[in-house]
């Protein structure tokens, strides 16, 4: 059964996309995390342009997103005034974000730079989260607990334009969490990513948020930026695929419910052991496609005046 | 757009009364419209037509040639080098108003006997297709040249660019016909459909035909509506991600 993607401009078998999103879905429930980085580079090796995979996969986490945040906005889980914050730098980044996009697509670089972003990105996280789980799993095998130390975060505490976050407990300077959403904000416009594995850590360790409340937090701003960010790419670029986007969430929605459920049963050391390897197969896998020489050294591309 | 004014006028010009010899060409296409559905895989079309009123003296002696143009586009032609391990686009060359589709088809290899600039002028041959009208100095012409031999290439590959030089059959001496292969990738809009009538090498007549290609079903209409209201696209798509979303949120509540 195929269907013609009107963007991506070519036909596709709609099992394939309900399986692709099926499959990332799954892994995203199991190891809690949003599937942008994942999915983005799968829909690149199944053949769709990089732009269009981008902008398609922020259209996509725009469900997600909706999906997650209405369960914590019930859990009262959600610091909206850290949201606000955190959106308005995210509003912010997407918008130059956007710019650079579609700059780099007028230079012909696009392409090149997702994958570089993704290449660096999934190196070093990949990279961190199978140091860190295999150091868990040593530790925990001979018995032993490591500690972590307090970070030195004094300096976010130094900075003015001070303000109260009721819900987090909090009274910081509104600057770290604009920086924060800002980077987020770039990052989910030139990769299709909601930036949960930066957003998450940051406002945990940098901005001491309390747990309860940061995972709820985070999707609030990865909803509306990923929404402007879609609109944004629609307008700009018209990159977003609305065919594609519709299958791969079909598949997702069921996907990550199976993914919760065995999630559950696994042992969070392995499991991250495990995402940490698949981060970083799909990382070289991307770059082999940057060194190997093409067949074609030469390609055609649109032009935009 | 000025190319094709050119070539009307000549076109004109070569039907008015007179300027031909008592010969005429008569030719058509199966079809006028083709449309691309989710499911298009590419048809054929054929052009068919006779040379009327042909002097017994004259039988045999005419060749035809048809081209083939789908709208007029810029691209870039972009070459990938190695820099610092990794393969990049260093370099770029645009060719402007380039025919998104072209075929040429002609009755014998005899259009390799005419001069370049002379097919350029009727736009016959790959050798000229994405030519300049005017040339321009040879320092830029070889770089060019390579880039567009590579663009010819890529195109040809996706059947966007097919040059048959025995793709015009003649039944006996009159009646010829020639098959079009439109491949799945063609693109919407009007299409120019030429047939050239040549004696000695030297274009005597010619007639023009529109083909006009649309999209049809909701994938075509998505498509259009992206490129000419994307605001109206952009919060279309936003809207589905929110209700499914949403509506997975709360189905899965009630569970």
């Amino acid at each position: 059964m195929q269907v013609y993607l009107p963007i991506a401009e070519l036909s596709v078998n709609i099992l394939l996309l309900v399986a692709m999103g099926g499959g990332v879905g799954f892994l995203s429930g199991m190891f809690g995390v949003g599937g942008g980085f994942l999915m983005t580079p799968l829909l690149i090796f199944t053949g769709i342009p990089p732009a269009v995979a981008v902008a398609t996969e922020a259209n996509q986490i725009v469900a997600s997103s909706a999906a997650g945040v209405g369960a914590h906005w019930r859990r009262k889980a959600v610091d909206f005034k850290m949201g606000g914050v955190l959106l308005v730098g995210g509003l912010i980044g997407s918008s130059i974000g956007i710019w650079l996009f579609r700059y780099l697509r007028e230079l012909g670089q696009i392409d090149l730079i997702i994958s570089l972003s993704y290449v660096v990105f999934l190196g070093a996280i990949g990279g961190l989260m199978l140091i860190e789980s295999l150091g868990a799993m040593r530790s925990k095998s001979k018995g032993a607990t490591l500690g972590r130390r307090p970070g030195q975060h004094n300096w976010v505490h130094g900075l003015p334009l001070k303000m109260r976050f009721h819900r987090s407990r909090l009274y910081i300077s509104a600057i770290p969490p604009l920086a924060i959403g800002f980077l987020v904000g770039i990052l989910a416009s030139i990769m299709g990513v909601g930036g949960g594995f930066i957003m998450v850590p940051a406002m945990i360790y940098l901005l001491r948020m309390p747990t309860n409340v940061v995972i709820g937090t985070s999707l609030f701003q990865i909803l509306f930026v990923t929404a402007f960010v879609t609109v944004l790419h629609a307008v700009a670029n018209q990159t977003v695929d609305m065919v594609l986007a519709f299958f791969l969430l079909i598949g997702s929605v069921v996907g990550v419910q199976f993914g919760v459920r065995v999630g559950a049963r696994l042992r969070s050391e392995q499991l991250r052991a495990l995402l940490a390897l698949l981060v970083l197969f799909v990382c070289i896998r991307l770059a082999l496609g940057l060194v190997t020489e093409p067949t074609n050294p030469f390609s055609l591309g649109a032009v935009f005046h | 757009m000025t190319r094709i004014a050119a070539q009307i006028i000549c076109i004109a010009l070569l039907l008015l009364p007179g300027a031909a010899s008592a010969q005429r060409l008569v030719a058509d296409l199966s079809d006028h419209h083709i449309s691309l559905t989710s499911s298009f895989t590419g048809t054929e079309i054929i052009v068919f037509g006779t040379i009327e009123d042909v002097p017994a003296r004259d039988a045999g002696s005419f060749d035809i040639a048809v081209v083939v143009q789908g709208p007029p586009e810029t691209i870039a032609v972009r070459r990938k080098e190695r820099v610092a391990g990794i393969w990049m686009n260093t370099q770029t060359v645009e060719i402007e108003d380039l025919p998104s589709f072209y075929y040429v088809a002609s009755s014998s290899p005899f259009y390799e006997l005419m001069s370049a600039s002379r097919r350029n002028s009727y736009d016959i041959g790959t050798d000229v297709l994405g030519l300049p009208d005017t040339p321009f100095d040879p320092a830029q012409s070889q770089r060019f040249e390579q880039f567009r031999a590579a663009m010819i290439g890529l195109r040809s590959e996706d059947g966007l660019v097919v040059e048959d030089q025995q793709g015009v059959r003649f039944r006996g001496e009159q009646l010829f016909r020639a098959r079009i292969p439109i491949p799945a990738t063609v693109q919407e809009g009007t299409y120019n459909v030429t047939v050239y009538l040549f004696q000695d090498e030297m274009v005597i007549g010619a007639q023009n035909a529109l083909l006009t290609i649309d999209k049809v079903g909701i994938e075509g209409r998505l498509n259009t509506l992206a490129h000419d209201y994307p605001l109206i696209y952009g919060l279309m798509a936003l809207f589905m991600a929110l209700i499914v979303g949403l509506g997975a949120n709360f189905i899965l509540r009630s569970n």
